[in-house]
């Protein structure tokens, strides 16, 4: 059963996904990252309160992390298609892998920047620092850890959410499973793409706490 | 003109639509060079009090000023170069804890804009101020309070600043270790002539290190002068009760006095009175039993000062009075807190 034709289909699923999870995990903090941290400052115990601002990104976080991953997959098409020039692939993928979990990497991080201890940034203000300085030298310096923790999650849940590309015709793990063991029952591939998903998990969430802890000097 | 002058200052805070007034027209001057403490029991409004003077609470009436210039008129930015000049410690730290001491001592140096090894090398010298040459390289969940705060001193120095706040700096600190930070504070006082305001609600810490005080309750300044003066005559109900204590009623109530109609009074001698015994030359002039209360030796900036409550029969009082006054003793009736 696993001849060298499938071998090499996993072996180049296992490419696709990491090559979705990793590029959407970067993209996805390019824009989640700002969005956090302007969600934690505008809050009203923020260091900069901006109940307008916040609403806003308040509201449309949480409108597109109410979208199931698989609409919002296909509600992008167009929106892909404009970007990536091709609404199909592994990188039209990363398109809506990007949109969804940029709001959730978002959350994650204002929630690591909300545990920063008050005392610490009213030290800094006393210090005649600015907004500015406070986010970058004390806020992301003292949520460090807690950021690489959440974006350990993200890296997993992204890799989860990869597995719907074969709807799109994506590739990776994920969809070998669903086209060889849902629509051809051939349970042994399903088992082995599984297993690789879970190891793949594993191996992420293992070097993201090992990377979180070396940081960490609490 | 005074180093910090407060005039009518207020701060009301808005709670759930209730107005509560933390601090009602405060009225204070702080000379350059002095130790001034602000003591009150907690949620008397020192702590926003002392936030006033770097405005990091903005007081909704009144005016602050530092060095001559009102810190309400000034700019945001023009208000964050002025409060490098006041620098601050607290009752937690608050130091960074990702960071090495020695990065936390040059903290306030980067955010200035200074270049990193320039920084460093100023926050190794107040290192050695502080005593911690050893500990650079550690972070701060390495060290013990006493360390933590001595950490948080440097780093408050570490900009040259005028004027020193410290926020309940010792309330998290056993005596022994609040005993050497508050050396440590007065050393500095005296080497660089920085001002320095500190907020307690210990007593000892007040009369450890202050030459002047001020007493708050319920967001009002009570009273105000020379330790000395104030820890001999406590006026207000508030410094009373600071000075000499709740416990005083508890000594008394508990067991019933042998002495007929008592009256309780505070005696407080000095050195020189120290010497004579002066209680037991008056038992034996009056020829009646009196009861002591409470006897202490506390030090008043530098001075040794005793403090006594002593049980007196009614009917002596005066001659008692009397007597002790001429032997150069203060003395004050505590009646009220018998009860």
């Amino acid at each position: 059963m696993l001849d060298s034709e499938v071998t090499s289909m996993i072996i180049k699923g296992i490419g696709e996904t990491l090559y979705m999870t990793v590029f959407s995990t970067g993209f996805g903090y390019l824009l989640g990252l700002p969005l956090g941290i302007i969600l934690a400052v505008t809050d009203k115990d923020g260091i900069k309160p901006n109940a307008l601002l916040y609403r806003i990104l308040d509201v449309l976080s949480n409108i597109l992390r109410s979208i199931p991953f698989l609409i919002l997959l296909i509600l992008l098409i167009p929106f892909t298609r404009t970007i990536v020039g091709k609404s199909y692939g592994s990188t039209a993928t990363i398109v809506p892998l990007v949109i969804a979990a940029a709001p959730f990497i978002a959350r994650m991080v204002e929630s690591s920047i909300k545990e920063v201890d008050s005392g610490v940034i009213e030290a800094a203000k006393s210090m005649g620092a600015s907004t500015f300085t406070i986010i970058r030298k004390v806020l992301l310096v003292e949520a460090r850890t807690s950021i690489l923790t959440g974006a350990t999650i993200g890296v997993g849940t992204i890799l989860g959410y990869s597995a719907m590309a074969g709807t799109v015709g994506g590739g990776g793990l994920g969809d070998i499973a669903v086209r060889y063991g849902y629509y051809r029952y051939q349970e042994d591939i399903m088992i082995v793409t599984v297993i690789l998903l879970i190891v793949l998990v594993q191996l992420f969430q293992l070097a993201g706490m090992k990377l979180a802890a070396r940081f960490d000097h609490r | 003109m005074a180093q910090i002058v407060l005039e009518h200052i207020s701060k009301r805070f808005e709670i759930e639509g209730k107005t509560i007034d933390a601090l009602a027209d405060i009225n204070l001057e702080i000379e350059k060079g002095e130790i001034f403490g602000i003591i009150g029991m907690s949620g008397a409004g020192k702590s926003t009090l002392v936030r006033c003077l770097n405005f990091l609470e903005k007081p909704t009436d009144g005016k602050v000023l530092i060095d001559g210039s009102n810190l309400g008129t000034l700019t945001e930015k023009e208000l964050r170069t002025q409060r490098r000049d006041i620098a601050m410690i607290f009752q937690h730290f608050n130091l960074l804890l990702q960071k090495t001491v020695l990065d936390n001592i040059a903290f306030p140096l980067v955010i200035q804009g200074k270049k990193k090894a320039e920084a460093r090398k100023r926050a190794k010298e107040l290192l050695q101020i502080v005593g911690l040459e050893e500990k650079e390289k550690a972070y701060p969940s390495q060290l013990s309070g006493g360390q933590k705060q001595r950490v948080a001193i440097a780093r408050a120095l570490a900009s040259n600043p005028h004027i020193l706040l410290c926020d309940e700096a010792t309330s998290a600190l056993d005596p022994q270790t609040t005993q050497s930070i508050l050396n440590l504070l007065k050393q500095i006082n005296q080497k660089y002539g920085i001002t320095i305001v500190i907020i307690t609600h210990q007593m000892d810490v007040i009369r450890e290190v202050c030459e002047k005080v001020a007493i708050i309750e319920a967001g009002r300044l009570v009273e105000h002068g020379n330790v000395v003066d104030i820890f001999n005559h406590p006026k207000s109900a508030a410094g009373k009760k600071l000075i000499i204590g709740d416990n005083v009623s508890a000594t008394v109530t508990g067991e019933k006095s042998q002495v007929n109609e008592e009256v309780i009074v505070r005696a407080v001698f000095t050195e020189n009175s120290a010497f004579e015994p002066v209680v037991a030359n008056m038992i034996l002039r009056i020829g009646e039993p009196i009861n002591i209360l409470k006897a202490d030796t506390k030090n008043v900036n530098g001075i040794a000062k005793g403090e006594m409550l002593l049980g007196l029969p009614q009917n002596k009082r005066k001659e008692i009075t009397e007597y002790l006054t001429e032997k150069g003793l203060e003395i004050e009736e505590v009646e009220q807190y018998a009860g």
